[in-house]
């Protein structure tokens, strides 16, 4: 795969009231490579993604998709153009059935691939969304209401409600917190088969997490990006050590 | 499974409209009179618990399509000559742009701001139909009777106030919105609207332009709405402000929550319960509301969902 800068971040800022919680960011992400965004509690991490998924607004600064603003289209917009959030809290449809949750995501990008003007069969969903579940793990929970789910098991299935959105850029926000070690073996095992086709943004707070999946990592602080490298770069950036180790 | 759902459901409502129309030939004549306002009132209640029940939005101001039906039927009819069916025709339309128009502006608000600005919109037609009394008779009300002419069926004429004709007009009216919503809801685009009475910002998050399929929720109930009250002037042939009043928006929401919000069938329900206890109470007392009151707060306690709500949780799981 060619290495393609797909999305950048130009100037991005949000400030809320007197607080700056992005200042000036210049990010930017390529397709042949796991990137992760590390750094302490507010340093901006989320309310980055939250700005390039849509789900907030930026004070001033662009953010280019694939060579378009995307910076004034609603969140929703840019599902359609690929771009997927997975919540840091889950967010799942708690009373609806696994399989209600996962066709939801499943019958708009069916629709929006395959051009229909109607809505896709049943049946054709059906399809679509036993092999979604399957592909976490969740195989025959069809049935079994969301919200009665394990955690761990909640995790899955959003990250599935989000696999069946046909991401091209996942954003997955601290997707390991909350689980037991076990589930973290596996989530990342799946984030790895995920990476394969999809690319995928990691926010995470789990340094193990960070260093057995990114390729390459950036740092925030204080709204800022602090530093950028390979994992290994990282490791041995004076800066960050500080940061981490507070010296 | 879905379909299995579909299949079962509308035979659940075909055995409902099945009976509603054998006890026709059973029914006393009051009883006979009172089955035909409460499916009309109940097809009103049905168009409510559409947006209620499945999109998760609560309005006070129901009234107002209701009404804006109603009367057009009525005013057409008696001003520019109208004939019922193009006063339907009219009446439909009419409703079917107030719904989008007022959805415009009502839905962007929510939650209880979308309540008050629903109730502030019914009341100022209510008002208005009040200031221009010249025209729409005020509080009067005025009845159409004299000018609706009959209805010819197989070479016989009848009129619109024969009991049958009422009766089963109503009973089409219900059969068809029974159907129509049960096959909505049970539709890719039913399980949108659910997805945003359960998470709207979930849904927003999946692709979905949540303020586009409220809209839909909202002209299609307010539509239905309309429709209810165009065929409850033409079968009962009085148009009056107690249609438009406060009071008119506020009936549907208890019918609905009475007999289960988010349930098809419940609002049919909840809808003759009630009128019958109004019925029953009221000829032993005068303070009738009072009693029907005391009953609504121990229905929700008992069965917070509703009837059919609280029904579908503990038995039959697949009712719609």
């Amino acid at each position: 795969m060619a290495s393609v800068e797909f999305l950048r971040t130009d100037r991005l800022t949000r400030q809320y009231g007197g607080l700056t919680a992005v200042k000036d960011v210049n990010f930017s992400l390529r397709n042949d490579r796991i990137h992760a965004i590390i750094g302490p509690n507010g340093a901006g991490k989320t309310t980055l993604v939250n700005l390039i998924s849509g789900r907030e607004k930026p004070t001033s600064g662009s953010i280019i998709y694939k060579g378009e603003d995307i910076s004034q289209q609603s969140s929703a917009k840019r599902v359609q153009a690929g771009i997927v959030y997975t919540f840091q809290v889950t967010s799942i449809f708690r009373n609806l059935s696994c399989y209600e949750n996962v066709a939801l995501s499943v019958q708009r990008s069916l629709k929006a691939t395959q051009r229909k003007f109607f809505m896709v069969s049943e049946s054709v969903i059906a399809n679509h969304v036993s092999k979604s579940l399957g592909s976490v793990g969740l195989s025959g929970k069809e049935n079994q209401t969301a919200g009665t789910l394990p955690y761990g098991h909640q995790k899955l299935l959003e990250v599935a409600m989000s696999l069946a959105a046909a991401p091209e850029l996942l954003i997955l926000d601290e997707p390991t917190q909350g689980l037991a070690q076990a589930e973290i073996e596996n989530l990342i095992a799946l984030i790895l088969e995920i990476t394969k086709s999809v690319n995928v943004l990691l926010i995470e707070h789990n340094m193990a997490v960070v260093f057995s999946l990114a390729e390459y990592v950036t740092v925030m602080n204080s709204g800022t990006i602090m530093a950028e490298g390979t994992p290994s770069e990282i490791e041995n950036n004076h800066e960050v050590q500080d940061l981490y180790l507070g010296n | 499974m879905k379909r299995k759902s579909l299949i079962y459901s509308l035979f659940m409502k075909g055995g409902v409209i099945l009976i509603l129309f054998l006890i026709q030939f059973i029914l006393p004549t009051y009883h006979h009179s009172s089955f035909s306002k409460i499916m009309i009132l109940a097809s009103y209640a049905i168009a409510y618990n559409f947006l209620l029940g499945y999109t998760g939005l609560m309005s006070l101001g129901h009234a107002m399509f209701f009404a804006s039906g109603m009367y057009t039927m009525g005013l057409s009819i008696l001003y520019l000559g109208f004939t019922p069916l193009e006063g339907l025709i009219f009446g439909t339309i009419l409703t079917l742009t107030i719904s989008i128009v007022f959805g415009l502006f009502a839905l962007r608000t929510s939650g209880v701001s979308f309540l008050i600005v629903t109730l502030m919109f019914g009341q100022t037609l209510y008002l208005a139909i009040l200031y221009y009394n010249e025209f729409t008779f005020g509080q009067d009300g005025f009845s159409i009777t004299t000018y609706l002419g009959t209805l010819v069926i197989f070479g016989k004429e009848h009129l619109y106030s024969n009991p049958t004709i009422r009766y089963n007009f109503a009973l089409i009216m219900l059969a068809v919105y029974l159907i129509i919503t049960t096959i909505i809801i049970l539709s890719p685009i039913g399980r949108i609207l659910i997805a945003i009475r359960e998470n709207e910002a979930r849904t927003q998050l999946l692709g979905y332009n949540v303020f586009s399929y409220k809209l839909f929720a909202l002209t299609f109930s307010g539509t239905l709405a309309g429709i209810s009250g165009a065929m409850h002037a033409l079968l009962f042939s009085y148009i009056g402000t107690t249609f438009a009043e406060i009071h008119h928006s506020i009936s549907p929401l208890l019918w609905t929550l009475l007999g289960g919000a988010g349930t098809v069938i419940g609002p049919l329900l909840g809808t003759g319960v009630m009128y019958y206890l109004i019925d029953f109470i009221s000829g032993i007392t005068s303070n009738y509301l009072l009693v029907v009151g005391i009953i609504l707060v121990l229905t929700i306690i008992w069965f917070p969902l509703g009837i059919m709500g609280t029904l579908r949780q503990r038995w039959i799981k697949w009712l719609p």
